[in-house]
């Protein structure tokens, strides 16, 4: 929020202050110009006036001169062989007479040698006295034209002397008047009316080629021929006036080292210098004044425009600011808050629009809302289906166990019946068989047999599905067991006419196993080669490393191909042939076994096979002690459940039994 | 003469070993359910008892309990038979008290009267 008052405040200040700044700039420039060409016309107009004026004056001093000149020419002439210059007095006053010019402030007229004798005079200086003044002009110039130059008289006081050589034959002689240096500078303006630091300077070379002040100064009243400045020092607008130079000058330096305009102007004739000047401070009071204004004004003005522009920021700012408050409250959560349209611009429009937004994000959100309960509550509905559907799964899953068991054990009963019952008769319980029945009930024998197998596998399979089995671990030998089952399935291979034998070994066999699933996998495998071996033998060995003990079955029977190899352990999967037709056997025994072998934490498998070449079957479980070993006894121990369950069952089959 | 109980509800099941044993020469005494069976321990006192396990009434296992706890005739020794292959079933026999577990579809008569005659040679004899 600061950052966009400051910004607009700024904005503000820039097009307000800056064409104020500029303005004044240029008013204060334009009037500092005029001042100055003001006053430049004003210095020029009196110099030129004083200038002017003096040439009038130079002009009368000649004339009289010519006169005297002339006259003195005359006289000369007329006078023959008259060898000094003599002129009357009379003569010298009748010039002046006879010229009629009220020319005042004319001191003395007079004829003067090299040396500055008068030689003859009107009347102010005694003829045969030397004037040292007029030694000291003459030592310059030995021109034929007039010369005027200000002098300082014996007495100190202020004079003009225009003099000029006569020819009389004799070198060296000149004719001058003299006339009050008060009186001709005079003529210059005087100062009223022109400010405070005005002054007017008349200035010569002196005879060392500084600049010397002749007329009075107006600042220290220094007199005449009191005051020179160095001849070179051009930052003096009177060295450029002795110099020659005619022109205004708005910045120079003046006696007192204080800057100046001035105009400056030369007398040629005389080579006098002349300038007018006024202090650039009295000159530019005016404009220093009209800055200070100005700068007041500009300070005043920026304050003023701050306010302005400040509450102009705010203005603009505050509903961008109470909208800002609102988004917030809207993203806290409440979808209620609204904001207040107050004006009808651009911002209004913002407001009207983000309300209507607002709204429908609340209506969207509701909605949306509404949606997800429906959803939550329709998920709710399937949860609970699932629930039911898995409570029904498991209590499906505990009536086949249930029928599993109940049909296995409602199975076994009748035929425990027939099987016992054929083999008392068989064992002459019943009295002499009839040779000829011998055959019939044995084969009836041996289907119960079958039977019995079948269920049995049935029920193991079911119970190995439903992880009923029950895996109890012990360590032995493994060796033993397995000298055990060749005995006892040894008659059958006497009857088939096959050698069974186990090859003993050196190796360490101890296991960590359940013995009685051992025992069934031996008498599954062993069953197996030789149900399908017709001649050779059927062999046994064994080997174990650290991890495991292997045991191998291998039989000279038929074989199995390739494919059929995966088949076999399959459930119901059994190779059919025409070698060996359809044997006998649930077709699960594989199946069984390997489960059983898997369980233990070993597996059961194929070693090799091939058709016409025999087999050899295999199955490993974990060395006693192995790391296999540890983790089946630890996976053992969590999965061998509570038998309460089982009571239960047991008491449900019970009930069965008593009511059908 | 040897006196055998045999507690076995199915009736064929029975008669068939009552005859093998009578054939053996053993004295036959039957019982159908465990509860008649326990009562005939005490009666007849017999030499060793075939227990089935699934029965009305009293069950086999409970009817073992029974027996160990009645003090005339917790020394007979009891011999389980049953169609119900478990182990679980089996050590809960043994816990109880029998001596032996047979399961009835995977022997014959013949194998049953053995049986017993080896145990009675030398009782100790666990299964």
């Amino acid at each position: 929020m600061i950052k966009l008052n400051l910004r607009l405040i700024l904005i503000f200040l820039e097009i307000s202050v800056i064409p104020l700044f500029l303005i004044s700039y240029l008013a204060l420039y334009h009037a500092k110009k005029m001042v100055t060409e003001g006053t430049l016309s004003q210095l020029e107009q009196v110099v030129a006036v004083n200038q002017s004026r003096l040439r009038i004056v130079l002009g009368e001093n000649n004339g009289i001169v010519e006169r005297l000149v002339s006259g003195v020419d005359l006289k000369q002439a007329s006078a023959a062989a008259v060898l000094k210059v003599k002129i009357e007095r009379e003569d010298l006053e009748k010039i002046l007479d006879d010229e009629k010019v009220n020319i005042s402030g004319v001191d003395d007229v007079f004829l003067f040698d090299q040396s500055g004798k008068i030689l003859n005079s009107s009347g102010l200086f005694k003829v045969g006295s030397s004037r040292p003044a007029l030694k000291g002009i003459l030592s310059k110039d030995k021109s034929k034209s007039t010369i005027q130059k200000f002098v300082l008289d014996e007495q100190g006081v202020l004079k003009l002397i225009a003099f000029k050589m006569i020819s009389d034959g004799t070198n060296g002689n000149f004719v001058g008047v003299q006339r009050n240096g008060d009186y001709i500078l005079s003529v210059f303006e005087n100062y009223t009316g022109l400010g405070n630091s005005f002054e007017f300077l008349l200035v010569d070379h002196d005879k060392y080629g500084n600049v010397i002040f002749v007329n009075p100064t107006r600042f220290d009243q220094a007199k005449p021929f009191s005051k020179t400045t160095p001849g070179d020092d051009f930052s003096q607008s009177t060295t450029m006036a002795i110099a020659g130079q005619e022109k205004r000058v708005e910045d120079s330096v003046d006696w007192r080292g204080k800057h100046v305009l001035s105009v400056t102007r030369h007398i040629s004739e005389t080579g006098w210098g002349l300038v007018a000047k006024k202090d650039q401070d009295e000159t530019y009071l005016p404009v220093l004044k009209l800055s200070s204004l100005l700068a007041v004004i500009a300070v005043v003005a920026v304050v003023i425009i701050v306010l302005i522009s400040l509450s102009a920021a705010t203005s603009i700012v505050a509903p961008i600011k109470r909208l800002i408050g609102v988004t917030t409250k809207i993203s806290g959560g409440d979808l209620t808050q609204r904001a207040v349209v107050e004006s009808k611009d651009e911002i209004g429009l913002l407001e009207l629009s983000f309300n209507e937004m607002a709204s429908r994000l609340k209506d969207s959100y509701g909605s949306l809302e509404k949606k997800v309960a429906e959803r939550t509550s329709e998920l709710e509905v399937i949860r609970k289906n699932l629930e039911v559907a898995n409570l029904n799964l498991r209590e499906l899953d505990k009536l086949k166990d249930e029928f599993v068991s109940v049909a296995s054990h409602e199975l076994r009963t009748p035929m425990t019946a027939i099987n016992g019952l054929i083999s008392m008769i068989f064992e002459g319980d019943y009295g002499k068989v009839n040779v000829g029945l011998k055959e019939p009930l044995q084969n009836i024998s041996t289907s119960t047999q079958r039977l019995i197998a079948l269920v049995n596998d049935m029920l193991n399979v079911s119970r190995i599905e439903t992880g009923r089995v029950r895996v109890v671990l012990s360590e032995f030998d493994v060796k033993p067991l397995i000298s055990e089952m060749v005995e006892q399935l040894m008659p059958i291979a006497i009857e088939k006419g096959l050698s069974l034998r186990f090859t003993e070994s050196k190796d360490k066999t101890l296991v960590q196993a359940d013995k009685d699933k051992i025992r069934e996998i031996l008498n599954n495998l062993i069953g197996n080669a030789l149900k399908f071996t017709q001649t050779g033998e059927v062999i046994l060995s064994v080997t174990s490393n650290a991890d495991e003990v292997k045991v191998l079955i291998k039989d000279s029977g038929y074989g199995i191909a390739q494919d059929d190899q995966a088949r076999l352990f399959g459930k119901f999967k059994q190779i059919t042939s025409q070698q060996i037709g359809k044997p006998s056997g649930s077709g699960l025994g594989l199946y069984i076994s390997r489960e059983l072998a898997r369980k233990m934490g070993g597996d059961l498998w194929i070693d090799q096979s091939n058709p016409g070449k025999g087999s050899v079957f295999a199955f490993s479980v974990p060395a006693s002690g192995s790391g296999m070993a540890k983790l089946i006894f630890e996976k053992t121990e969590k999965e061998n459940k509570p038998t309460s369950s089982r009571q239960e069952l047991m008491a449900k089959i019970a009930q069965k039994k008593k009511l059908s | 003469m040897a006196k055998v109980l045999i507690v076995e509800d199915d009736q064929f099941l029975s008669k068939m070993y009552g005859k093998k044993f009578e054939l053996a020469g053993f004295e036959v005494e039957i019982a159908m359910d465990g509860q008649e069976g326990v009562s005939k321990m005490r009666l007849t006192k017999p030499n060793i008892v075939l227990m089935d396990i699934m029965m009305p009434k009293l069950n086999g296992l409970d009817a073992i309990s029974q027996a160990k706890a009645d003090s005339l005739i917790k020394n007979i020794p009891i011999l389980v038979l049953t169609n119900l292959a478990n182990t679980d079933d089996a050590s809960i026999a043994v816990s109880r008290g029998a001596i032996g577990y047979l399961v009835k579809s995977d022997v014959t008569p013949l194998q049953v009267v053995e049986k017993v005659k080896s145990l009675l040679a030398s009782p100790q004899n666990p299964k």
